[in-house]
């Protein structure tokens, strides 16, 4: 288990000892900040390893741009600290906290040529000529850009546009480098390509590195950890896999990847014992979550749905019928209508043993069957 | 055959013929825009100008007013004599001091009115516009009640002690250049507020974040960046001081003369047309090589601005 150290748990729980400043390169300690009524982070903790790439995961207004602020310190917090290298970062104005940081938009300076941006951060701290004019050229191979180094940004593309911020924001060798949606002005295939690249360049580099984003494949593609937010809080640290394969909570379940949610009632059995019945006729014994008579939701991710002619011990109700079947390149996509509710399975694309207008019944591997309780505000 | 072959081509060749003079109308409608301006300015400003041309070619007689000529003489003549060299400079001077002190009164003005002015922010446009609304010779008038002898600043100021004579400003530089930069305050405020106003937040933050201190990102980012709009307020202020007319008359010195009363002079009071035409042609020339200077210093020095 690599989860260090979870967020947003109550003031007291956190017994969790200081970790060591040579373990831990950045530490968030329980910060928060409020805007009115607003929490728009809640009280999080969080300890970056040294070189660790680690992901703020979540939907828009989930606090983690607001994070991400408070660590360069254009947002001061209400309450907690933040330490790099085991000094507090707090009472440090922006220019004095050595973070790296590339904007959304990049925020390159439109009257600067390429060469003059990225050496603007050495000539702030006041490197030699020589050493800048040296940094700068290696910026430029390392991000290939040797050719555009006379150019201004309005005429470089969008991709090399954020190759120059990247060179920009660690060209000064920042501590840290701060990645604020940096890839989502991108389409679609040029941000495939920067996720390898910047992928491989961090780890080369070995920078302690935050990715700000939305897209849950972009923080895949990138980081070792990845740190899911809500409503302002940490809800769940973890490598890619542990946070797919065991999400906390319907909310991070639903937020990774795509998931049949179906409502049901956890019930008494006949031999006593809880189980989950879906309006739909599927039923799960001694679900993980709810107390007889509590609304849960049964969750099956589309690529665990199987389908069967016959039914089976997840569905023996009334069976579902096949709606639609869609080809999506790398899967087909079987949609199943079960007592008005849409149930997707995905198989591999030439999967064609059913069609549409079959009789059917749900099934998966327990294991991939979860009970949770669902978040009443949705 | 043939015959039906005509029947059918000959309507077709109308709708070819209809369909190219569309087209051509087509390429002339977006210039119908024009249409209103120019049936303004042609009659109004071009054709006056264009006699104004030719009058400064023309000769003053005392006694037939102007004689038809095509002679250099009156440019010869405002070009070597001191005395209309003394307003040239005169006036250029004024210009440009007015031009320096709207910029530093304007700038940081524009600069707290879009980077922190929050609740403020309509009242502060509101007293750049102000000065737009109110009658040039209302405002004259004011600033002769400020700057009089026994004017507010020398009664405050002979009331306090600090003073024993009143100080001459009303009818001296101190009087006309203070109420001229009152009068071309908002021609250099609203472009700033504009080209300030065009500068993204994120890069102050980019600044900040790479190491640079507040003074550096104005000096090395602001500044640079907001250029298009000093070059611009300067073009206006330094254009319509050189031009102005009631400030130097109202509150003007007649020892310190300046360009726009003295070609007024020259055609009301002297009756010498040709010499009016020549001086404000003159004129004419100086604003245009201003603007022309200032355009190709700012391509010089913001190359960058071409590729925005």
């Amino acid at each position: 288990m690599t989860v260090l150290e979870l967020g947003s748990q109550p003031a007291g729980a956190r017994d969790i000892p200081a970790p060591a400043a040579a373990e831990f390169d950045l530490d968030i300690r329980g910060v928060s900040k409020r805007y009115g009524a607003l929490k728009a982070v809640d009280n999080s903790s969080l300890a970056i390893r040294k070189g660790e790439i680690i992901s703020f995961l979540g939907p828009s207004g989930c606090g983690k741009s607001t994070l991400l602020n408070m660590i360069a310190g254009f947002i001061t917090p209400d309450a907690g600290d933040i330490r790099l290298a085991g000094r507090s970062l707090i009472d440090l104005p922006p220019n004095r906290r050595e973070t790296g940081m590339v904007f959304q938009h990049y925020a390159l300076f439109p009257h600067m040529t390429v060469k003059d941006n990225i050496a603007y951060g050495l000539e702030a701290r006041r490197q030699p000529a020589a050493l800048i004019r040296e940094r700068v050229a290696t910026m430029l191979s390392l991000l290939k850009l040797d050719e555009f180094g006379g150019r201004y940004p309005a005429e470089l593309s969008g991709g090399q546009r954020q190759r120059v911020a990247v060179a920009r924001a660690l060209a000064p060798q920042p501590k840290v480098l701060l990645l604020d949606e940096a890839l989502s002005a991108l389409d679609k295939n040029l941000r495939e390509e920067m996720q390898i690249e910047l992928s491989l360049l961090l780890r080369r580099l070995q920078i302690t590195t935050i990715l700000v984003t939305h897209d849950q494949a972009e923080s895949f593609a990138i980081s070792d950890r990845i740190a899911i937010m809500e409503r302002g809080r940490i809800v769940q640290v973890g490598t890619p896999e542990e946070v797919y394969r065991n999400p906390v909570s319907s909310f991070v379940l639903r937020f990774l990847g795509s998931a049949n949610e179906l409502p049901a009632v956890v019930e008494k059995a006949a031999d006593g014992r809880p189980v989950a019945v879906a309006r739909c006729g599927v039923r799960v014994a001694e679900p993980a979550a709810g107390q007889p008579g509590d609304d849960v939701g049964i969750f099956v991710r589309s690529e665990d749905t199987r389908l069967s002619k016959q039914p089976t011990e997840l569905h023996p109700g009334q069976s579902g019928v096949i709606t639609l079947v869609t080809f999506l390149g790398s899967v087909s996509r079987f949609v199943v209508d079960v007592g008005g509710l849409q149930v997707v399975a995905d198989y591999p694309a030439d999967f064609r043993a059913l069609a549409v207008g079959d009789k059917v019944y749900i099934d998966a591997e327990r294991a991939h069957v979860r009970v949770m309780t669902v978040d009443a505000e949705r | 055959m043939t015959a039906q072959a005509i029947d059918t081509i000959a309507p077709r060749r109308e709708t070819t013929l209809s369909a190219a003079w569309r087209r051509r109308m087509a390429r002339a409608a977006p210039w119908l825009w024009l249409a209103p301006g120019i049936a303004l300015f042609l009659p109004f400003f071009i054709i006056p100008m264009a006699v104004v041309l030719r009058n400064s070619f023309n000769r003053d007689d005392p006694l037939a007013l102007m004689v038809s000529d095509l002679t250099l003489e009156n440019y010869a003549n405002i070009l070597t004599d001191s005395y209309y060299l003394t307003v040239f400079s005169n006036s250029i001077l004024v210009s440009l001091g007015v031009t320096v002190g709207t910029l530093l009164l304007g700038y940081p003005f524009a600069y707290y009115l879009v980077r922190h002015a929050k609740a403020s922010r309509g009242f502060l446009l509101w007293v750049v516009y102000l000065p737009l609304m109110v009658s040039v010779i209302v405002r004259a008038f004011g600033w002769i009640v400020i700057t009089a002898d026994t004017g507010l600043i020398n009664s405050v100021l002979m009331a306090t002690g600090i003073l024993k004579q009143p100080l001459i400003m009303l009818f001296e530089l101190e009087s006309m250049v203070p109420a001229m930069i009152h009068r071309y305050l908002p021609l250099m405020v609203l472009p700033l507020i504009n080209a300030i106003g065009k500068i993204d937040d994120s890069l102050y933050s980019a600044s900040a974040n790479l190491g640079a201190s507040h003074a550096r990102t104005f000096r090395k980012v602001i500044l640079p960046l907001t250029a298009p709009g000093i070059v611009a307020g300067s073009q206006l202020v330094f254009a319509n001081v050189l031009s102005d007319f009631v400030i130097p008359n109202l509150l003007g010195s007649t020892r310190f003369r300046l360009l726009a009363p003295v070609i007024y002079e020259e055609a009301a009071v002297q009756v010498a047309w040709a010499t009016a035409a020549a001086l404000a042609m003159v004129m004419l020339v100086l604003v245009t090589l201003m603007l022309l200077l200032s355009n190709w210093t700012f391509r010089r020095l913001a190359p960058w601005a071409r590729t925005l």
